[in-house]
């Protein structure tokens, strides 16, 4: 490939981008040479994936622009972004499973099949790959399929590959092998930009680093001028930078009085499962437990294997001193523990029922009469909606007649409804509004002071250190770190989430 | 909840309309058609479509379908029959029938909750199975499936053709299963377990419904509504044979959609299911009655299917936006990124 004239392969300026009138980008720029391999880092939120999409023609911008060797570019779908050599392959390949490698590969490609066929091979032999293109793809391991994603991008002669957490899914051995494929296609002049959670990848396969927050670029650099800690106070808010000790006093120090000597009312030992590994901590009553981590960290699959959801392959949990491990969801329910899903969409709500319907899904069964007691059905419905604040024109409303923050408020209350005594609540506040958010908080503190016991999964590390009085960090499905409320920051948090160890930060 | 009533009710009497419609229709061209002595005891030609649509009514709330309906209609008369010829006591006969549909229910229930295979799939093939299964049966007893096994005692004949106060018993027996479902599903917790699991089956396991239970449950009525048609026909025609009720599973799944059922789930009426499984009893027999031959109001039946199934559920945003747009953008490969 010949690029003597500019290095610079593509360009962005200025790059915004909102979601009904909720900006995610706010003025990006970012370039990419020729035979660079640009680490992208930022926290869950922090919009690398819709600036990516937007780069691969999945989104549009509402303004700035992009430029390809030069050229400015306009992309309305996938299919233009690969004419001008822009290929993403995604965090989860997408394969076709009853295909060959070669269909997969050909699909969607205005090519004839027999040039498509020989470009596959001549790629194929470039990078000295040993794959037998006629396999059925439902052969192949995650790793391969991500290698034919990869050449999928290569046939279609991409310039740019965005990798996305390529990594997330391989193992050691087979993260090696992608790491040599990508350098081996940078030295031949392509650019690779690769998102990542792990600051370990960054030192070790890119040449440069930029970082997202907050909608902007924060900084962008040569990798040999970062370092571990650089990158934590680069992901950080500006405003919470080395601050975030001061936040934490908001939430009731009344309730806190743990004695060492209480008993649990959950505990979980040695917990081993698909995507969470040897995972151990104690819940006690009246406490908010923060769960951290980056998305992927095995968080919501710790939470649904305990709420019975999916199962463990090894360990114990225990709720009020018997263990659960046999327990249907419907028992442990009614022994006092709920699991408040983080899909709120397809978990959570009914769209097309009422308030009350969904309300009262989780009693159902304790009504003890034959018929339902309609009159109950509704006092209940109506405690809760004025309790949670539940603005609609009624009970009989239909779910989906209500704003994001009231379903989830909808959705919370029926769980409440049960009488919990443990409620794990995963992302309570993504997606909803400003007031909403508030109201959740100020609901999640009246459940502590009732003595509740919360566990609070959350990608927003400012709610975290807000309402929790101990928080647990998960990074790669193990715990990395359990932070006292005295030592609460978002600065450790940001640095046990990112894997990071304690002494390169401090 | 209101909208919803006034929702319902508007289907509802648009399909009593569509009743009244259809009987002036078919009161013009046959003449003698329309009298109450004739449309009360033609009410008992198809009321059987009816028996076994209301509790289809349930399978197809979840999400679901069953196909092997039909089959289990034969599989009891067959059953039954054949226990019969053997001397039992014919109610033995049909209890044991009943509960051989019951558990061919059960059989697909349990395949579709806990094997993931999609409904129609695994039904079709039970239709088969079925099917199968109650040719054996009347192979065994040299009952060839034409002929089929008659002389039944008088009083399981009067079962189906006798009357109380003027009004035939196979037409008591929807009412009562049309009372009874329509109660269950819309006053008892676990009707509202299937609604619920229809709108959204994991939500509900979310919410601690036993989903899998649900949906069993509801091919195990699917199953027992298919053998009491069955039996009915089975005593009104006063014959019992292997191949009745093979061609029901049109007209009763068509019962069911015409009825307002979202095929999707979530969203339906037994009452309305009910109405319509009259309306289309009438459709058929009508156009017999004006010298159609059972080919040609099958057509007129699957015209009826894709008119409710576009007119109740069809998205009509997208169907327009594809009519107006030349060129669908290509998301194929990259859909959901």
């Amino acid at each position: 490939m010949d690029y003597d004239e500019s290095p610079v392969l593509m360009k962005m300026k200025t790059v915004f981008k909102a979601f009904a009138s909720q900006p995610v980008l706010q003025g990006v720029s970012l370039s990419l040479n020729h035979g660079e391999i640009l680490a992208l880092i930022g926290g869950n939120g922090a919009g690398k994936s819709t600036l990516m999409k937007i780069i691969a023609g999945l989104y549009k911008a509402d303004s700035g622009d992009i430029e390809i060797e030069g050229e400015e570019v306009k992309f309305s779908a996938p299919a233009d972004a690969h004419k001008k050599g822009v290929y993403l392959v995604p965090q989860e390949p997408m394969i076709f499973p009853n295909m060959t490698i070669e269909e997969n590969i050909m699909i969607g490609m205005p090519v004839p099949p027999g040039v498509v066929r020989k470009r596959i091979k001549d790629e194929v032999k470039r990078l000295d790959w040993h794959l037998d293109t006629e396999r059925l793809a439902s052969t192949l391991s995650i790793a391969e399929q991500q290698l034919v994603e990869i050449l999928r991008g290569l046939v279609r002669q991409a310039d740019i590959l965005i990798l996305d957490e390529p990594t997330s899914t391989l193992t050691f051995g087979e993260i090696n092998s992608l790491f040599k494929i990508v350098n081996s296609l940078t030295k031949e002049g392509l650019g690779v930009i690769y998102i990542t959670h792990r600051f370990s990848e960054i030192f070790q396969l890119a040449d440069s680093v930029a970082v997202l927050r907050g909608g902007v670029i924060s900084l962008q650099g040569p990798v040999t001028d970062f370092t571990y800690k650089k990158l934590v106070e680069a992901l950080m808010p500006i405003d919470k930078r080395s601050s975030g000790s001061e936040e934490n006093h908001h939430s009731s120090m009344a309730n806190t009085a743990m004695s060492t000597n209480e008993q649990p009312i959950l505990s979980v030992h040695k917990l081993f499962g698909e995507r969470f590994h040897d995972v151990s901590f104690d819940l006690f009553p009246g406490e908010i437990l923060g769960v951290a981590g980056v998305v992927g960290a095995g968080r919501t699959e710790l939470a649904e294997a305990i709420f019975g959801l999916a199962p463990w392959t090894s360990g114990t949990v225990t709720l009020l001193g018997d263990p659960i491990a046999k327990k249907s969801i419907r028992t442990r329910m009614n022994k006092g523990l709920v699991y408040v899903p983080e899909d709120r969409h397809s978990h959570g709500v009914f769209r097309i029922a009422s308030i009350k319907k969904n309300m009262t899904s989780t009693i159902l069964h304790r009504f003890k009469s034959i018929f339902l007691p309609f009159k109950k059905e509704k006092e209940i419905t109506q405690e809760y909606m004025s309790a949670l604040e539940i603005k609609s024109v009624g009970e009989n409303a239909e779910l989906s007649s209500l704003s994001g923050g009231n379903q989830q408020k909808v959705v919370l209350a029926k769980y409440l409804v049960t009488h919990p005594k443990v409620i794990i609540l995963d992302e309570p506040t993504r997606g909803i509004d400003a007031g909403s958010r508030e109201d959740i908080y100020k609901i999640i503190t009246e459940l502590q002071s009732n003595g509740l016991s919360v566990m609070l999964i959350s990608s927003d590390i400012e709610e975290v250190v807000r309402l929790s009085d101990r928080v647990l960090v998960m990074y790669e499905g193990r715990i990395e770190r359990i932070i006292k409320k005295q030592d609460l920051s978002i600065d450790a948090i940001t640095s046990a989430a990112f894997g990071v160890k304690k002494e390169v930060v401090t | 909840m209101q909208n919803l009533i006034r929702y319902l009710c508007k289907w509802e009497l648009a399909l009593v309309l569509l009743l009244i419609i259809e009987l002036i229709v078919f009161g013009s061209i046959t003449p003698g058609f329309l009298n109450v002595g004739n449309i009360l005891y033609s009410l008992n030609d198809f009321v059987y479509i009816g028996i076994a649509a209301i509790p289809m009514t349930y399978v197809i709330l979840t999400g679901g379908i069953d196909v092997s309906v039909g089959a289990v209609m034969g599989l009891s008369s067959i059953t039954a029959g054949v226990i019969w010829s053997h001397g039992a006591n014919i109610w033995i006969a049909v209890i044991i029938a009943l509960l051989a549909t019951v558990v061919g229910g059960l059989i697909n229930g349990l395949i579709v909750a806990f094997t993931g295979v999609q409904p129609l799939v695994v039904t079709l093939g039970t239709m088969f199975l079925y099917s199968g299964i109650a040719l054996v049966i009347s192979g065994g007893s040299s009952a060839s499936g034409y002929e089929g096994i008659s002389g039944f005692p008088e009083n399981f004949v009067q079962l189906a053709n006798s009357t109380i106060l003027g009004i035939p018993n196979p037409i008591i027996l929807l009412i009562i299963l049309m009372a009874f479902f329509g109660a269950v599903l819309h006053f008892t917790p676990y009707g509202r377990h299937v609604v619920l699991v229809g709108i959204n089956i994991k939500a509900a396991r979310y919410s601690g419904i036993r989903t899998r239970w649900t949906v069993v449950s509801t091919y195990l009525l699917a199953g027992l509504g298919g053998g009491l048609g069955g039996l009915i026909l089975t005593s009104y025609f006063g014959s019992a044979r292997s191949d009745l009720g093979s061609e029901a599973i049109l007209p009763v799944i068509t019962a069911v959609v015409l009825g307002g059922t979202s095929i999707f789930g979530g969203k339906g009426s037994v009452i309305g299911t009910a109405i319509a499984s009259i309306v289309i009893g009438f459709s058929q027999y009508g156009l017999q009655m004006a010298s159609m031959s059972s080919e040609q109001t099958s057509v007129v039946i699957g015209v009826l299917l894709i008119l409710a199934v576009v007119m109740r559920q069809g998205n009509w945003r997208e169907i327009k936006r594809r009519l107006v747009s030349k060129k669908i953008p290509d998301n194929s490969k990259r859909g959901a990124v």
